[in-house]
């Protein structure tokens, strides 16, 4: 059932017009603008969200990473994760802030205080590398707070 | 798997139903044998159709986004009727004959490309039920589902601090699955569609209907990045008043309506005014004591006053503040003032964590994440490769984490801007001079407004008039087409540079109104609360003989309240026929209300020998 409904959301993206700049695994895939001349300071280049390209993305980051072992099935914390892999490593870090909590949230962990000191004292085996994926990051979490 | 979502309480009560009856359908349909001549609407159906008027109903009308005769969408494939953009009449009947006679059973068909009006049509004529094929509509569930949604929030992301594309605000929906995670939520956006980067085609094309909006569909948590983290925008959350049934109508009307176009209107038809569209379906109507969200709206709709039409309507209850980056970054600033070493380590760059030796925890913690932020945006833009990057965040991630749990303040909500002065302003003032003025402002907001719940220092001023009477005589005074002044402020970390632009008409010394434009640069220092500014200004005159000049300005605002405001305004000007102006304006402000502010201002004038002081009150009334 799982793998179907995976695969429907594959399929999904891939029929809508999703502008994929960055499917989001691993750290370090911000959005990158180059604002170093001084007009573009002047002027601050934004859209203000008025000008884009349409995108139907009721997607999930999971899309085009790979899925995390089988004991963390959970699509929701799985594509939160793999969107917000930097955000989140900030959060654990500091012990505290949205992404964590969201993180708890999808997790339905009861006791969250324990489970954010628990992260935050085992920062370095969550994120264990620059090359750590999403679904890594998850299987060391789920293990980390056991 | 439909039967697991809704064990899993995934879709909501009211496309459950519509979703059951869907399946309904489906049985039916098998027994059909293939007609391939168009089928024709019962009579009985007609009947109702015509006895209550139905394609009169007010609903019928929103579903078309139909206002002032005709619907304000363009696409033509929108409507199943030649005349269905002008005549409500041909359009319903069309759609219910489209909807008998469409047998296909794939995401195109009719019902599952059109749930919206489908949805309504067979709420209001259930016969149609035994006679219709209904497709099964895979993707359109399975899109539902994955959304989830069980409350809607409208996002109001304030101004960018130095942009006068962004100085309106922008607002945008949000479909919450639950309020406790709304970082998974996604983000209903209406957008002007088009790949162009030339800002001035942009502009134009912008303002006449050049190109086609669109609703898309995205996760929050992008947005945050791009307005929060990358914009330094502040984002505020309305979490909207609407009953499950209300909210299901909002959904399956932004899945019918996101395959079509409408030309897009900056000023009119825009981002802000589109979302309205969405409200008054989901309400129907009632409940907005003023009336439907889109007709309080006729020749401009500014986002924040979209968002004021809404709660006035009583549509919101509480807001959430979320801070930009640039905010949060200021705030660890605060907490490690005191340390220059904390501080210097964070804005370093080298990331040496021996710096941070003899600092308390708390001074760490906060210089780490300070760095950790500051890192970021370097990185997102583009001053540092991923690589190095990558390094770098996990080194001062690592060391923050050992520290442990530190005590942090929370940051100070601003004023909230759906409380600040509303956008278009007359006033009507009285000179010592003995003469009286009147004045009418379009939009937005100007140096002498009430800076609660706007980016202090950013005014924007379009279509300004003003009318003297002396002397027993009326005159038009001053005509400024554009006037944007941002004055943004420099902070330890970022440096923006303020910039003028303005373009007008003004009274020059011989009394003759002439063209004019200046624009200029300088800089602003300071706080949200005390501001100076210094900007050189040339300005070019049009008239019988060309007259240009070149301007020195500075000014110092202070905002000592959320009704108070007062400044010092000076400006030396040289004019190329050797002629000298200076000017010195203090002026103080006092807001009444939203709609209500009374200005004392004290002008004096030297132009070469000739000396002038003037005071001068005013009423400012906004609405």
């Amino acid at each position: 059932m799982k793998k179907a409904i995976f695969a429907s959301i594959a399929l999904l993206v891939s029929t809508s017009t999703f502008a994929n700049e960055n499917t989001g695994c691993g750290l370090g895939n911000q959005v990158i603008q180059n604002q170093d001349s001084v007009l573009k300071q002047v002027l601050a280049v934004t859209t203000n969200g008025t000008i884009g390209n349409q995108t139907f993305g009721i997607t999930s980051g999971t899309v085009g990473c790979t899925k995390p072992a089988a004991f963390v099935s959970n699509d929701k914390a799985n594509s939160f994760v793999a969107d917000n892999m930097d955000t989140l490593a900030m959060d654990i870090s500091n012990g505290k802030g949205e992404s964590v909590d969201t993180l708890a949230t999808l997790l339905n962990v009861e006791d969250k205080a324990t489970f954010k000191a628990k992260l935050q004292n085992n920062f370095a085996k969550i994120y264990s590398s620059s090359d750590v994926t999403s679904a890594q990051v998850i299987e060391n979490i789920v293990a980390v707070a056991g | 798997m439909t039967q697991v979502l809704i064990k899993k309480g995934a879709l909501q009560k009211g496309i459950i139903l519509f979703v059951v009856l869907l399946f309904s359908f489906v049985a039916e349909a098998k027994t059909k044998t293939k007609n391939m001549v168009a089928t024709q609407i019962p009579e009985i159906i007609l009947e109702k159709i015509h006895s209550n008027k139905l394609y009169n109903a007010p609903q019928w009308q929103r579903l078309l986004h139909y206002k002032n005769g005709k619907s304000e969408i363009d696409d033509p494939k929108f409507f199943f009727s030649a005349e269905g953009k002008f005549n409500l009449e041909a359009e319903l009947k069309a759609s219910i004959e489209k909807l008998i006679n469409d047998k296909s059973d794939d995401e195109k068909s009719t019902l599952c490309y059109y749930p919206s009006r489908s949805y309504w049509i067979l709420n209001q004529l259930p016969e149609l039920e035994k006679i219709i094929t209904a497709p099964n509509c895979k993707g359109l569930k399975k899109e539902l589902a994955a959304l989830d949604a069980k409350r809607a929030t409208l996002i109001l992301a304030s101004a960018h601090i130095n942009s006068p594309a962004s100085a309106f605000g922008h607002t945008f929906l949000r479909l919450d699955a639950s309020e406790d995670t709304p970082l998974v939520s996604y983000a209903v956006n209406y957008a002007a569609q088009t790949k162009e980067t030339n800002g001035i085609i942009y502009a134009y094309q912008g303002l006449f209907g050049g190109y086609g909006g669109r609703y898309s569909i995205e996760p929050y948590s992008k947005k945050i990045k791009t307005y929060s983290d990358l914009e330094q925008r502040d984002i505020w959350e309305y979490p909207l008043d609407l009953t499950q049934a209300e909210l299901d109508k909002l959904i399956l009307h932004i899945f019918e309506i996101r395959h079509f176009y409408a030309d897009y209107y900056f000023t009119s038809e825009n981002c802000s005014y589109n979302l309205l569209w969405l409200i008054d379906i989901a309400k129907e109507g009632v409940a907005t004591n003023s009336g439907e969200l889109v007709k309080q709206f006729k020749y401009k709709a500014i986002p924040i006053d979209t968002l004021r039409a809404v709660a006035d309507a009583g549509l919101v209850k509480e807001s959430v503040y979320r801070p930009s980056k640039r905010k949060k970054m200021l705030q660890k600033i605060k907490a490690i003032k005191n340390s220059p070493k904390a501080i210097r380590f964070a804005k370093s760059h080298d990331y040496d964590l021996n710096a941070l030796t003899g600092l308390s925890k708390k001074q760490k913690a906060n210089a780490l994440e300070l760095a950790t932020l500051l890192l970021q945006t370097d990185h997102s833009d583009a001053k540092i490769a991923k690589k190095e990057y990558l390094g770098h965040f996990l080194t001062l991630l690592n060391a923050r984490s050992e520290l442990g749990d530190i005590e942090s303040s929370d940051i100070k909500q601003p004023f909230a801007p759906v409380k600040s002065h509303l956008s278009t302003k007359m006033s009507l003032s009285y000179g010592s001079d003995d003469d009286a003025i009147l004045r009418m402002k379009v939009a937005y907001h100007d140096i002498y407004d009430n800076e609660s719940g706007y980016v202090p220092g950013a005014y924007i001023n379009f279509f300004d008039t003003a009318f003297k009477y002396k002397d027993n005589e009326l005159k038009l005074d001053e005509i400024n087409l554009l006037d944007i002044r941002s004055y943004a402020i420099q902070d330890p970390i970022f440096k923006p540079i303020s910039w003028q632009v303005a373009l007008g008409g003004k009274r020059n010394l011989d009394d003759s109104l002439d063209p004019y434009f200046q624009v200029g640069a300088g800089v602003t220092l300071g706080n949200e609360t005390l501001f100076s500014y210094a900007t050189v200004t040339p300005a070019f005159y049009i008239r019988n003989e060309s007259q240009q000049s070149i301007s020195a300005n500075v000014g110092l605002i202070y905002n000592p309240s959320s009704s108070l405001k007062t400044g010092l305004l000076g400006k030396k000007e040289w004019l190329t026929d050797d002629n000298e102006l200076l000017e010195i304006e203090p002026f103080i402000t006092y807001s009444v209300s939203k709609t209500t502010a009374l200005n004392l201002r004290y002008r004096h004038t030297e132009m070469n020998d000739d000396v002038k002081d003037e005071a001068i009150l005013s009423l400012f009334w906004y609405f």
